[in-house]
Order: C-alpha cells, then sequence, then structure tokens
C-alpha cells in the first residue's frame, strides 16, 4: 500500500515536471516508460496536468513579430518547399509520433462511428419518409373512395330529374328559420326522390331533421338527413312512401331527435303544398 | 453533408473549440494557405511571447515562430479533432519546438555567455491591454493570473520559470539556489493545486 503511494508520489512528481517540459533527458525517459504502463488513473492524471501546463500559455505576455515574418512563411508555404521537410528529434518524439499513430488510428474508428449513426440518421429519416407516404396514400385512397362514392351520388341524383314524370314541389322557411328554402323533386314510379335545402341552421349533435309527406292530411315519414356548415344540401331519398300525386298534400321539414321519430313533435323549418 | 454537420457538431460539443480555429483546422488539412495566414494572425502574438520568453532572442524567436506554423502546415493531418482542441495542440507543438530549440547543444554553447538568467521574469501583473487582442483568449488569462496567485507563492515560482523560461528543474535548482528534491516537490504540489482550480476549466483532450 504504502509502495502503491509512494508510486503515485513518485509518478506525479515526474509527471508535473514532464508537462512543463522541465525534466532533464534521463527523467523523461523514464518517465515515458512509466506512462506506457500506467494506470488509467495516472493517465488521467497526466491528461489534466498536461492540460493545466497548457493554460499557462494564456497568461504569456504577447509579443508582436515583424511584418516581414509572415511574408517569408506564407512564400513558404506557397511555394510548397516547405512540405514534408521537418526532420529533427523533438524532446518528445517517441511519446509524438505513438500518440500520432493512436490519433490516425482513433479518428478512423470516430469517423466510422459518425458515419454509421449518419447513416442511421439517414435511414431513419427514410422510413419515416415512407411512413409518411403510405398514410398520404392511404388518405388520397379514401379520398378517391369518398369521391367515387359522392359521383355516384350525384348521379343517381341527376337520373331522378332525367325521369319523364316527376314532380317538383318548392318548400318555403317556416317563422323559426324565414330564409331557408327547399325542393322535393320526387319520381312517383321509382319511388324516389331528391331533396334539396338551403339556408337551414347546421343540425345539433343529437338532433336530425326530418322530412315527412303528408298524405291524405296524415304525415308519412320520408327520412332524416342533417345538413353541413354551409346548409346546403342534396339528399336522395330511397323508398319514398308510396304515394300519388294525389293522395299527397304536402311536403315538410322538422327538426327532429336523432334517427327521427314517427309522428313529427318538433319545430317546422320548411312547408311545401302539392299544387 | 449530413456527416460533415454532424461531426462538426460533435466535435463542438466535445471540446468547446471555437468553430473558427476548426474550420481553419480544416482548411489547413486541405492545404488552403489563407487558412494557415488566419491561423497565423490569431496566434502569432500569443506564440511569439512564449517562444521569446523560452529563446529570448527575436531572430531566434522568429525563426522558431516560422518552424511552428510549416510544422502546422505540413502535420496539419496529425491533429485530431476528438482527441484534442486545437489551442492545445498548437501551443504543445509551438512549446514542444521553442524548448528544443535552446535544449539543442549547439544553442547551448552559442547562448551560454549572453543569457543572463537575472533579467527580468515575465511580467504578470502588467496588464497591457491591446485592442486588437482576441477576446478568445483574454478571459482565460484572467482566470489563469488568478489561479496563479492563489497557490503559495514558491510553489507558483517554479512553475513559472519551468514554463515561461523553460529551464529544467536541475537549472531551476541551480539558479534559485535550493536542492533539486525541493524544485520536485514544489512543482508537484503546484501542479496538482493548479490542476484542481482551473479543473472546471479544463477539459480532459489536453
Amino acid at each position: 500500500m504504502a509502495n502503491e503511494k509512494s508510486h503515485t508520489k513518485k509518478f506525479e512528481e515526474l509527471c508535473a515536471g514532464y508537462v512543463l517540459h522541465s525534466l532533464d533527458e534521463d527523467e523523461r525517459k523514464e518517465f515515458e516508460q512509466m506512462l506506457e504502463g500506467a494506470t488509467d488513473e495516472e493517465q488521467q492524471l497526466y491528461q489534466s496536468l498536461a492540460s493545466t501546463a497548457n493554460q499557462l500559455a494564456f497568461t504569456v505576455e504577447r509579443d508582436e513579430p515583424s511584418d516581414m515574418l509572415k511574408e517569408r512563411l506564407m512564400d513558404e508555404i506557397r511555394s510548397g518547399e516547405s512540405d514534408e521537410k521537418i526532420s529533427g528529434t523533438l524532446p518528445q518524439s517517441g511519446v509524438e509520433s505513438k500518440e500520432n499513430d493512436e490519433k490516425s488510428g482513433f479518428s478512423w474508428q470516430a469517423f466510422a462511428i459518425a458515419a454509421s449513426f449518419a447513416l442511421l440518421i439517414v435511414s431513419l429519416s427514410l422510413v419515416f419518409y415512407s411512413f409518411n407516404l403510405r398514410s398520404q396514400v392511404s388518405n388520397q385512397k379514401t379520398r378517391i373512395v369518398q369521391l367515387k362514392n359522392e359521383l355516384q351520388q350525384k348521379s343517381e341524383m341527376l337520373s331522378i330529374l332525367g325521369s319523364r314524370d316527376v314532380d317538383m314541389v318548392i318548400m318555403s322557411g317556416m317563422e323559426v328559420n324565414p330564409n331557408g328554402y327547399g325542393k322535393v323533386i320526387w319520381d312517383p314510379k321509382k319511388q324516389q326522390a331528391l331533396l334539396q335545402v338551403s339556408n337551414l341552421p347546421p343540425v345539433p349533435k343529437n338532433k336530425d331533421y326530418q322530412l315527412w309527406l303528408i298524405k291524405n292530411n296524415k304525415p308519412v315519414s320520408a327520412g332524416v338527413f342533417a345538413t353541413n356548415s354551409q346548409g346546403d344540401n342534396f339528399f336522395k331519398i330511397e323508398k319514398m312512401a308510396q304515394a300519388s300525386k294525389q293522395s299527397a298534400n304536402a311536403f315538410a321539414v322538422t327538426l327532429e331527435p336523432k334517427g327521427g321519430v314517427p309522428q313529427p313533435t318538433g319545430d317546422m323549418y320548411l312547408m311545401g303544398n302539392m299544387k | 453533408m449530413i456527416i460533415f454537420i454532424l461531426l462538426a457538431t460533435i466535435g463542438k460539443m466535445i471540446h468547446g473549440d471555437s468553430d473558427d480555429e476548426l474550420a481553419l483546422m480544416r482548411r489547413i488539412k486541405q492545404r488552403d494557405a489563407d487558412a494557415l495566414e488566419e491561423l497565423y494572425d490569431l496566434y502569432k502574438r500569443l506564440l511569439f511571447g512564449m517562444v521569446i520568453s523560452i529563446v529570448k532572442k527575436r531572430e531566434e524567436a522568429e525563426d522558431v515562430l516560422q518552424e511552428i506554423f510549416v510544422k502546422i502546415w505540413n502535420k496539419a493531418d496529425s491533429f485530431n479533432e476528438e482527441r484534442g482542441n486545437v489551442y492545445s495542440w498548437i501551443v504543445t507543438l509551438a512549446r514542444n519546438k521553442a524548448i528544443d530549440r535552446i535544449r539543442s547543444k549547439g544553442y547551448k554553447t552559442q547562448q551560454k555567455q549572453s543569457v543572463s538568467i537575472h533579467e527580468p521574469l515575465f511580467s504578470l501583473e502588467t496588464d497591457k491591454h491591446d485592442p486588437m487582442e482576441t477576446t478568445i483568449f483574454s478571459d482565460r488569462a484572467e482566470l489563469v493570473k488568478k489561479a496563479l496567485t492563489e497557490i503559495p507563492e514558491k510553489q507558483s515560482e517554479v512553475i513559472k520559470i519551468a514554463y515561461y523560461r523553460g529551464l529544467t528543474q536541475s537549472e531551476i535548482a541551480d539558479y534559485l539556489d535550493i536542492p533539486l528534491g525541493t524544485v520536485k516537490t514544489r512543482t508537484r504540489q503546484g501542479m496538482i493545486k493548479l490542476k484542481r482550480i482551473l479543473g472546471e476549466f479544463i477539459t480532459n483532450d489536453g
């Protein structure tokens, strides 16, 4: 234990002198040997003492070399004369060249790590990008299905208009919403109708509009619908209650609990009589 | 491109190097002479001050300074961003060169008569403000100067002589007329204390 401690002290002593470049030749060599077999802790001490010594340079009193020197130096550099003509031994050349070897090896390793890290990021972004693309494609597909459905609806509605015998009832807004209006274009033979409403307020969450056919003075449900925020909508009504022009008196729209009710209970929004 | 940005970011995170210096070193590695000129302008006063305090003569110091930058140019490839910062690399290289010069046999015989060890040492206390000085160094300088005043004077004395004058411990023992063992002990104690005081400002990369 005591031996170990004195070794540490000796190491510290030589180390402090070494980083200041103030050891004699034989001690310098002794320390360099010591450093090769040094523990991690001792290596670390060496590193931090070397850093400490380097900090001392900050306090050196600055001095300005002559301008000529810069010219001389840059001439030498630019003419290429200086390339690799460095020779001679440095006090620490042994350690330095070893460090240099280590450094260049380490550099490749670090480069490889950084490169793989970069590759990982690139791959991750590609994966993310492809997920994004996939979700975009899926969104587009959904949109296409929506549009197809819409188109089909529209063409079905138009087919109602194209029928030979259609009746049209114009409905006007009632007291609760005087600006509203609507039309029912009705093909009694096919029992289909096309409903168009405008200026109706959007339906509350738990409500629906319900279309009534007033037949022999009795209201018969012709279906429920909900308006969008623009309040301008077309609806196709399948299986319109069987009624002839003669037996039907009128159409009306009321606001009812969601899903509709057998008999009208809510406020009447639109009403139009058969002519 | 991504790799480059990544490397730069990692390097900066680890070492806190100034972007400018790192960028300059990268350009020097690619044989950009203008970059070396910029680095020279950035470091010339610090390094020249350091070298002249060791070799004493201006012509000699200019010669060494030129050698230092030629070496930076030629050995730029051995500078490793992952392992150390630009400042440490350059300062270590410069000191090696300067001390190399004064310990070479020819230099010693040539200088023996002309060097007076009694000429004033460094003027740490004079605070010559130079508006041209880059701010990179000045804050650190204050910290280190302060740290040097916080350790016992006898310890800072041997450290200062060793660092600023480039004397060996035996030469310091002769100069101060104290036993070599005392120089060693004071150097060790002083450096360990300095390390503790400056610890938070030092990265382990040297």
